[in-house]
């Protein structure tokens, strides 16, 4: 169910009024992008949800930001970035964990150990990247953001970019070739 | 260059963002170096799975009523049983918690029925017939069983509806027709109860009605997703 | 296999659908009355109990299945067909497991049907959309559907099964059993059943079977109609209320009006002491027919 570039501009104009059920309808719209997207960024399903749920409550409240210069789906998937990212930072911050080699969350939901020589699928390889890769990865290759981009959300510098995305493509490559 | 000079710019080159001069230095070795030739070839079958994942996962349920709640700054379940306790939205651990708590509630309304079932295993023409029409104890114990049922009835339905996107179609069809199908016979039952208060039988059939569907909701509340 | 085939397969087996279904043949010792759990979404499961302290499984998995997962202890043997975290779309696995006769079964599917036979643990089966058959003489059973229509045909088992929409059908029962369906069929055959507790809210009930000495039969519904066919030198009393039903007998008296005044008719006579018979309807006609 997906609203065209004219019914969308009159749902944001509506929603940007106060409607909550055209902002409902852009929701149905639109929830699955943000979804995949924090799912992805996460690697966590549960705490997918709550991300997915968070962006959508900021996008309500920024809506009135939103010009048309883009997409719609384009403004909240750079919305939902950026909730992704301070969640993150949030909770780095609240739990100041100390690990030096590149703190790797576990992926929560059952991932079985993989079998020797088995495969793993390229959706759970991905969740089981460290975080700032896993990120820069995301966002380049499966969202086809660019290097430039990317740094300014993260707030990195390009050349760190560029190095987690390269650690990133070598840790999926050797995972998923073992 | 050498190949470890390639490993730190094959990414860029792959991309297409390698600088002229060097994109040329890299296509040479390229030619020439099957190992990393491979490797090449892994990166662009990566980036091209990648790509082709699905743009749009759809969460496993419906996200939309924990943020119309937030939007609007109000809860969406009600406090246990008229409490009134504020409380977050939480999506399958407060559906978990709610479905455990009805199991209280279905039991007690259980035991009203156990009750009533023992009350009717006096011997057959004893006495039971026709009381004066009002007050019996039989409706006293349909109006405690009632507003447990209503309160249980009203949470389980909520916590069905948050889930719709995550049971199948032909369950969801299932559900919502027997959910109606129950409504429309206590409705009916109801009814007659209300022309008719001293009735001794319908209580107890209300009561059964009220069990099963709760019992259904709360199956459906457990169902696994893909259900 | 050179490396970049792994990798491209899979990173297509996330990308596109998945490689092709793959066979299963393993087996493990398991006790010989030890609990077996299985758990399937989709496709089949068949449990049939043999003579050996093995529990083996043997059949296909669905495309897009990521792996059975088969362990245990012995006195509890796992078997599961894992599926991808974030599936897309994935066959049903049609699994074939043989148990040691004594076990007892916790079979959980969600579309996939359950077949159980020559089990004589306790046998608890559960399932939203698949169709539950169990033969044979389990200790006990327990089966609930959603839609899924139910059979057991299980010599003196107790047990309950229940349904939203899906039949149920309890055949050759002895013991002591409860059956409740929303709008689904309720039907129980049998010899001497000792206590039978039907329940539904528009389904019909249909019970044809023998009471034993002192059994007791109780059927209730809202709407849905219900026939008894008992033998005819059943010893009982009977009680049968209706309240907008009608209600017929062929074991003598007729129903009377409840009230002069109010809707309602009751029947209540008896054949000696012994059974007993319940049936309460609201609207749903009740038949007492003799074999």
């Amino acid at each position: 169910m997906s609203a065209d570039g004219d019914d969308e501009r009159v749902l944001v104009r509506a929603a940007q009024a106060g409607d909550l059920g055209s902002f409902e309808r852009l929701y149905r719209s639109t929830v699955g992008l943000v979804h995949a997207l924090c799912l992805r960024m996460s690697g966590n399903a549960a705490l997918a949800e709550e991300l997915t749920q968070d962006a959508f409550v900021r996008a309500w409240q920024k809506l009135a930001t939103f010009r048309g210069e883009s997409a719609f789906a384009t403004w909240l998937t750079r919305l939902t970035v950026n909730v992704v990212l301070s969640e993150r930072r949030e909770r780095k911050r609240r739990e100041a964990r100390i690990t030096m080699a590149a703190d790797l969350e576990p992926f929560a939901g059952a991932v079985p150990a993989a079998r020797p020589g088995a495969a793993l699928d390229l959706e759970r390889a991905i969740a089981s990247l460290p975080p700032q890769a896993r990120h820069v990865f995301v966002l380049h290759d499966v969202q086809g953001w660019e290097h430039a981009e990317i740094a300014h959300h993260t707030g990195l510098a390009v050349g760190t970019c560029k190095a987690h995305l390269h650690r990133a493509r070598r840790l999926l490559r050797e995972v998923l070739s073992p | 260059m050498n190949c470890r000079d390639i490993a730190t710019r094959l990414d860029d080159f792959v991309d297409g963002t390698l600088s002229a001069a060097d994109r040329g230095a890299v296509a040479l070795h390229l030619e020439a170096c099957a190992s990393c030739r491979e490797v090449e070839a892994e990166m662009r079958t990566l980036a091209a799975g990648a790509a082709a994942l699905p743009r749009s996962i759809e969460p496993a349920r419906d996200l939309w009523p924990g943020i119309a709640a937030r939007i609007q700054g109000e809860t969406v379940t009600q406090g246990r049983f008229g409490a009134g306790r504020r409380h977050r939205w939480h999506h399958l651990g407060a559906l978990a918690a709610a479905a455990a708590a009805l199991v209280v509630v279905s039991s007690i309304v259980t035991t009203l029925i156990v009750a009533r079932r023992d009350a009717a295993t006096a011997p057959a023409g004893s006495g039971r017939r026709g009381m004066a029409a009002g007050v019996t104890s039989a409706s006293l114990e349909l109006s405690q069983a009632r507003g447990t049922y209503e309160a249980a009835r009203r949470q389980l339905l909520a916590a069905l509806d948050a889930r719709r996107s995550s049971l199948s179609p032909a369950t969801l069809k299932v559900l919502d027709e027997n959910v109606r199908i129950i409504d429309e016979a206590v409705h009916q039952m109801e009814s007659a109860l209300a022309r008719d208060p001293g009735n001794q039988e319908l209580p107890s059939l209300l009561v059964t009605a009220y069990r099963q569907e709760i019992d259904m909701l709360q199956r459906a509340a457990g169902l696994p997703a893909r259900g | 296999m050179k490396r970049i085939g792994i990798l491209a397969l899979a990173v297509a087996a996330a990308a596109f659908p998945a490689v092709a279904q793959q066979r299963v043949d393993e087996k493990r010792p398991a006790a010989k009355d030890g609990v077996v759990e299985v758990h399937n979404v989709s496709g089949s499961v068949k449990v049939t109990g043999w003579d050996r302290d093995q529990v083996a499984v043997t059949g296909t998995l669905g495309k897009g299945t990521e792996r059975l997962e088969f362990t245990g202890s012995g006195a509890r043997t796992i078997i599961r067909v894992v599926l991808p975290t974030f599936a897309h779309h994935v066959d049903g696995s049609d699994l074939e497991i043989m148990v040691p006769l004594g076990s007892g079964l916790e079979v959980d599917t969600v579309s996939a049907d359950i077949t159980v036979g020559k089990v004589s643990g306790e046998v608890n089966l559960e399932s939203v959309s698949g169709e539950i058959t169990v033969a044979g003489a389990p200790k006990r059973f327990n089966a609930k559907t959603v839609s899924g229509d139910i059979e057991i045909t299980a010599a003196s088992a107790p047990g309950r099964a229940k349904s939203v929409s899906g039949g149920i059908t309890l055949n050759g029962v002895q013991g002591d059993v409860e059956a409740g369906s929303v709008s689904g069929t309720i039907s129980v055959k049998g010899d001497g059943v000792s206590r039978t507790d039907i329940e539904t809210t528009s389904g019909d009930i249909r019970f044809d079977a023998g009471l034993a000495k002192d059994g007791r039969l109780d059927a209730k519904t809202v709407s849905g109609s219900v026939e008894l066919t008992l033998p005819a030198a059943t010893i009982a009393d009977f009680d049968v209320t209706t309240f907008s039903g009608n209600i017929t007998n062929e074991f003598g008296p007729a129903a009377k009006r409840t009230s002069e005044y109010g809707p309602g008719r009751e029947l209540s006579f008896s054949t000696g002491a012994g059974g007993r018979v319940v049936a309460k309807s609201f609207s749903g006609n009740v038949h007492l027919r003799k074999k």
